[in-house]
């Protein structure tokens, strides 16, 4: 019954609930505690009193909330910015080894040595009935730390859905500029061997000119310069896929034996079910290894799962330890105001108006130095987000969600109930030897 | 601005022992009795009891054995939540050095009372209080900081917030101890003057000799006993009139 009510709610509602139902203990709470009394006047007062105590308190809980809160939202973040950016590699072919490597040089442009799928196998792959698109990736330059990758004007096509200035490449000589690569058409470059991140400088003495530019897809390969494979191959001083009476018309059909080999190909067939097909067959191949790319980096966000769980429990370990390190400072805090409060006591307040006060100032401390942690957290999101695309080029865009508010929203009513103790302690104080401190 | 009150019981006090938690005896008084509406000024030696004797009638310190009812209501019979309602509904008390919320107003300091009590009394308190500081003459009551006042003006706040929520009975703990002589004795009037003219019984301790002449009658504590009662009334020796 309860069941058929909660999974008929939007997403957003069930989440809306359980943030609320977290948050319940703390203003259920609050009525109880605060019922029939004003305390708004001296908790102000007390908060002007001792500001700079309650500023650092709350610092402090900000900066704990701010943290977890940031982390989290940014492990989110990581992972659907690389499931974004393998959204484009349906299948990946390339020679038996590790397909966590292949995934990593064919789809995140990590530079990685990888064993070559020689020219048979990959007219194997291409003449499939099954394979609607066979593109050839050849990796190894670099110009200005962008990697430099050799392909087909059909993958340039697929990755980008077309181009979003300029034209297709036509000959060897020219080059399409991925979205984030500080280049316009026009422009020329000489590319050296290698990703140029060990300084040495190893020119081939070719130069490309760009004629296109891909729109940002969001993964690493906006910072990549896309080329003729043919060309990547010659000024490697190897076949360029053609026999001698090539015309020099870029792409498919490759003829085998002038066929240099390719670290990795992409595969693409119509119907999911014969991408299927496809993993099986080149699987069970002893030359190649098929993949989803997908699913490899579906292995490792389950990897990722387990540290965000324990990243969760140390972010609200961290929460916890913080809030009752401020608890304790409270208390402490409670005996300097014990004279005030004792003489509430004498003029005629309740107990429960004393554990009030105390529980409210608390309070307070917690829900604003939460709510700035929050405010810190999106800031310290965006930061973290825009410092893991720079690095990466995969875009993250990681955002405070549900999730974090449901950590902070339980955090904030687990240490609003907790400080129900400094504040009950400082009601059973004693009025007369309060009031002659 | 007058709020709902009961009529002002006498106080009486019989038998009383009060101890401190090591055993030690800190007052011992065999009879006391205050009628409604008269004026009693305390005074003794440092340390004789005074301010216990005080604390005693205003119920904050429990009494370990005898008799200290207000009217019909014995405070050594009531629990802390009924002597602290007590204090809330039937008495008003200033201390020695004001005691005053220094980062709150006058007229917040002097509506204190209207935080606690219960809510459709609130308005009449605050109310009360803004009237009893122009009374008093203070000035200004909503400057944000009440330590921004002189010492005497901060001690006629302190009498406005004994008095905002028109207690039967006045309480002051050495009220003028920290005042010179012509605040003072402008604040003895002040006091004595309300005290009289709503017929509220007030009971002062005090070394101040003006505030001594202006009471119905002294009592003196030496020891935790009450070893003098005099004044315009009665002494300890009988119920002649001096």
């Amino acid at each position: 019954m309860f069941e058929t009510f909660w999974f008929a709610l939007p997403i957003w509602m069930q989440d809306l609930l359980v943030f609320l139902a977290l948050l319940a203990p703390l203003f259920i709470a609050g009525l109880i505690c605060l019922r029939g009394y004003r305390i708004t006047p001296l908790l102000v007062g007390l908060l002007r009193r001792h500001r700079m105590i309650s500023l650092t308190f709350m610092a402090l809980i900000a900066t704990s909330v701010a943290i977890s809160a940031s982390l989290i939202a940014q492990e989110r973040g990581l992972r659907a910015g690389t499931a974004r950016a393998a959204e484009k590699f349906d299948l990946v072919v390339a020679a038996p080894g590790s397909e966590i490597t292949a995934m990593l040089a064919a789809v995140y442009l990590q530079p990685s040595a990888l064993a070559l799928v020689d020219g048979d196998t990959y007219i194997k792959i291409a003449t499939h009935e099954l394979v609607s698109l066979a593109a050839p990736l050849a990796f190894g330059d670099s110009w200005n730390g962008a990697p430099v990758v050799g392909t087909t004007d059909a993958f340039i096509e697929h990755l980008g859905d077309g181009l979003s200035t300029g034209r297709m490449f036509a000959t060897i000589d020219e080059a399409i500029a991925g979205a984030a690569v500080d280049l316009s058409i026009g422009d020329k470059i000489a590319p050296v061997h290698g990703d140029g991140s060990a300084g040495a400088v190893d020119e081939h003495g070719f130069e490309y000119e760009i004629v296109g530019t891909l729109p940002a897809t969001g993964s690493p390969w906006d910072k990549a310069i896309l080329v003729p494979v043919e060309s990547v191959w010659d000024v490697h001083n190897l076949p360029n896929g053609h026999g001698s009476d090539w015309d020099g018309t870029l792409g498919a059909p490759f003829a085998p034996e002038h066929f240099p080999g390719t670290p990795a190909v992409l595969v693409r067939a119509e119907a999911l079910w014969a991408n299927y097909a496809l993993q099986s067959e080149f699987n069970t191949d002893p030359n190649t290894m098929a993949f989803f790319p997908g699913s490899v980096l579906a292995q490792l966000h389950a990897l990722m799962g387990d540290i965000r769980q324990l990243m969760s429990v140390l972010a609200v370990t961290t929460q916890v330890l913080v809030a009752i390190a401020v608890l304790s400072g409270l208390a402490m805090l409670s005996k300097l105001l014990s004279r005030r409060l004792a003489l509430l006591r004498a003029l005629g307040a309740p107990r429960r108006f004393i554990l009030a006060l105390n529980w409210g100032f608390a309070t307070v401390l917690i829900v604003i130095g939460a709510g700035i942690g929050l405010v810190l957290g999106i800031g310290a999101t965006a930061i973290l987000s825009a410092m893991i695309t720079q690095r990466t080029n995969v875009l993250v865009t990681a955002h405070l969600g549900w999730p974090e508010l449901h950590i902070v929203a339980g955090f904030v009513s687990f240490v609003a109930i907790l400080s129900f103790i400094p504040a009950y302690a400082a009601s059973r104080r004693p009025i007369t030897e309060d009031l002659r401190t | 601005m007058k709020l709902p009150s009961v009529p002002v019981p006498d106080l009486y006090v019989k038998d009383l022992t009060l101890r401190s938690p090591e055993g030690r005896c800190l007052l011992s008084i065999d009879h006391l009795h205050v009628a409604a509406g008269e004026s009693l000024a305390i005074k003794g030696p440092s340390g004789a009891g005074k301010s216990t004797l005080l604390f005693a009638i205003a119920g904050i310190i429990p009494v370990s054995s005898g008799t200290l009812a207000w009217g019909d209501a014995d405070l050594a019979q009531m629990s802390d939540n009924a002597r602290t309602q007590f204090r809330r509904d039937s008495l008003g008390i200033i201390f020695q050095d004001h005691l005053l919320f220094e980062e709150l107003s006058a007229a917040q300091n002097s509506s204190l009372a209207a935080l606690y009590n219960r809510p459709h009394t609130r308005t009449n308190i605050a109310a009360r209080a803004r009237q009893l500081l122009h009374d008093l003459g203070i000035k200004d009551h909503d400057r944000p900081y009440v330590d921004s006042y002189s010492g005497g003006e901060r001690q006629r706040i302190a009498v406005a917030r004994a008095l905002a929520a028109d207690p039967q009975v006045i309480l002051a703990d050495e009220p003028t101890a920290s005042l010179d002589r012509e605040t003072a004795d402008r604040l003895i009037a002040d006091l004595t003057r309300r005290a009289k003219h709503d017929g509220r019984t007030l009971i002062c301790v005090s070394h101040d000799q003006a505030l001594l002449a202006a009471a119905d009658r002294v009592i003196t504590i030496q020891e935790g006993c009450i070893s003098a009662d005099t004044g315009r009334h009665r002494d300890t020796r009988g119920d002649n009139d001096v």
